[in-house]
């Protein structure tokens, strides 16, 4: 047999590389060439043979006599890289990482969130603020008056300020019973843009109408309240601080 | 055939017995599975990494993943129970202290059996130059084969692959012991695929021949028309 081509089809075979029709193919040449034919069968006899060579077995020591024969302190790591990788390692063999990974990816988009709520300044006396009040607005701000009242077991003060574009009232308040405060301003000159509430403070009610804002409280209360401006003209301001229907102050100021 | 372990070795017995599965379950069965032994789920690139690291009971898994291949190879090569294990000590500690120079685009099984042929190719030459030996005398002075529970057609196929040189030898256990493929043999033996194809077929056709002449591998002198 000479022909190298079905020799390496042959080969070929035996390893089981051969598709079905180059397999169809060599038999078919096989079974016109004796010589082909006994050689197949002769090397298909050999690789039985080697096919069922078991392997043998090392000894039962030999893992340990390597681990003891290894140099020592080959491979180091530092502190950290192995808190590191023994952490990784732990988090490979409990968890399948992709849930690592959206777990880090969950805390990682609520430590963001946390650090934009919380680096909101929080309200305080200087920082009473409408919750439309732009900021920078404030920075503007002038004090035109304070009131002050300690009658009747009424106490407190209304510090009055403006910009060119608001008035901002800021309130504290305390009294041992119910009262209510009404401001009064002209809707054409002003308008109601906002109230907010110190940290901790709440209001019993608040009612607008139409060039009024009226508040009911009773107890340490500060908030502050800001109108808007609708044009530049000369405005003024009433308030006036009642008890179930006594009235207990009054003021008007003016507002520019 | 021995087995090739890379990846998670399935092989591992799991704790509980779940004759229907859901998804649910099969999920927690996997992590049964991992934590029954976790060197054994992790694959050889993981085990390397974590050796590098500093855990030298890292590389005990990885050695025994594939010291009975390594073993097996020696074996099949110097044909001597003792060397065989000598060589295998050799290969995993030069495996341990070349570690960080391994390329990862190769397969650790296929580095290991390139350090196991290197070193059985060196053993054999220093034997044969110390020793002045041909090829046939190494194979008369290797260690009985008795030494060795082996059945009495594997001893045949040893002794006729003894009588092969050294480099179609390891052709043949690394195609037909260990069942590689051409491509890994080539890498293995650092030659061209086509070489390993035509050395191959050349060692085979020569062991045949010499099974035929030690009356393991019957020849009838057929009629040729």
């Amino acid at each position: 047999m000479s022909n190298d081509k079905y020799i390496e089809l042959i080969h070929r075979e035996l390893d089981g590389l051969n598709s079905p029709r180059e397999s169809a193919q060599l038999k078919e040449y096989l079974a016109a060439d004796p010589e082909a034919q006994q050689f197949y069968d002769e090397m298909l006899a050999t690789a039985s043979l080697l096919q069922e060579v078991k392997a043998v077995e090392p000894p039962a020591h030999l893992q340990h006599v390597i681990m003891n024969r290894l140099p020592a302190n080959r491979y180091g790591r530092s502190a950290p890289t192995r808190w590191w990788a023994e952490l990784r390692e732990w988090l490979e063999v409990k968890f399948n990482f992709k849930y690592v990974y959206a777990f880090a990816g969950g805390l990682a988009v609520g430590v963001a969130l946390f650090v934009l709520i919380s680096s909101t300044p929080s309200l305080d006396s200087d920082q009473l603020t409408g919750t439309m009040m732009q900021r920078g607005q404030q920075n503007k701000l002038k004090t035109i008056k304070n009131l002050e009242i300690n009658r009747d077991g009424v106490t407190g003060k209304i510090e009055v300020k403006q910009s060119a574009e608001i008035v901002r009232m800021e309130l504290t308040l305390a009294s041992t019973q119910p009262i209510e405060l009404t401001i009064s301003f002209d809707e054409q000159q002003l308008g109601f843009a906002s109230l907010a509430m110190r940290e901790g403070s709440t209001l019993g009610e608040a009612i607008l109408i139409p060039g009024a804002a009226k508040f009911s409280h009773a107890g340490p209360k500060s908030y502050a309240v800001v109108l808007t401006k609708k044009n530049r003209t000369a405005s003024k301001l009433e308030f006036k601080i009642a008890r179930a229907g006594e009235v207990l102050e009054e003021w008007t100021i003016a507002v520019e | 055939m021995m087995r090739r372990g890379i990846g998670l070795d399935m092989n591992v017995k799991p704790h509980v017995k779940i004759k229907s599965f859901t998804s649910h379950q099969l999920f927690h069965f996997s992590i049964v599975i991992r934590m029954k032994d976790e060197l054994t789920a992790l694959s050889d690139i993981i085990l390397i990494r974590q050796c590098l690291e500093g855990r030298r009971e890292a590389f005990g898994e990885l050695i025994n993943r594939y010291q009975k291949t390594v073993f097996n190879v020696a074996w099949r090569m110097v044909k001597d129970y003792q060397e065989a294990q000598d060589l295998t000590q050799t290969v995993f500690i030069k495996a341990y202290e070349k570690l960080d120079t391994f390329n990862t685009q190769h397969k650790f099984f296929s580095w290991i059996y390139r350090m196991a042929i290197n070193e059985s190719l060196n053993f054999v030459k220093r034997r044969r130059r110390f020793e002045a030996f041909d090829e046939s005398a190494e194979y008369a002075a290797a260690k009985p084969i008795e030494e060795v529970e082996e059945s009495a057609m594997s001893r045949n196929v040893q002794s006729a692959l003894m009588h092969l040189g050294i480099d179609h030898r390891a052709l043949i256990v690394l195609k037909h012991f260990e069942d590689l493929s051409y491509e890994e043999i080539g890498y293995i033996l650092d030659l061209p695929e086509k070489t390993v194809k035509s050395r191959l077929f050349t060692a085979r056709q020569l062991l045949k021949n010499l099974m035929i002449k030690k009356g393991h591998v019957k020849h009838e002198q057929r009629q040729i028309h």
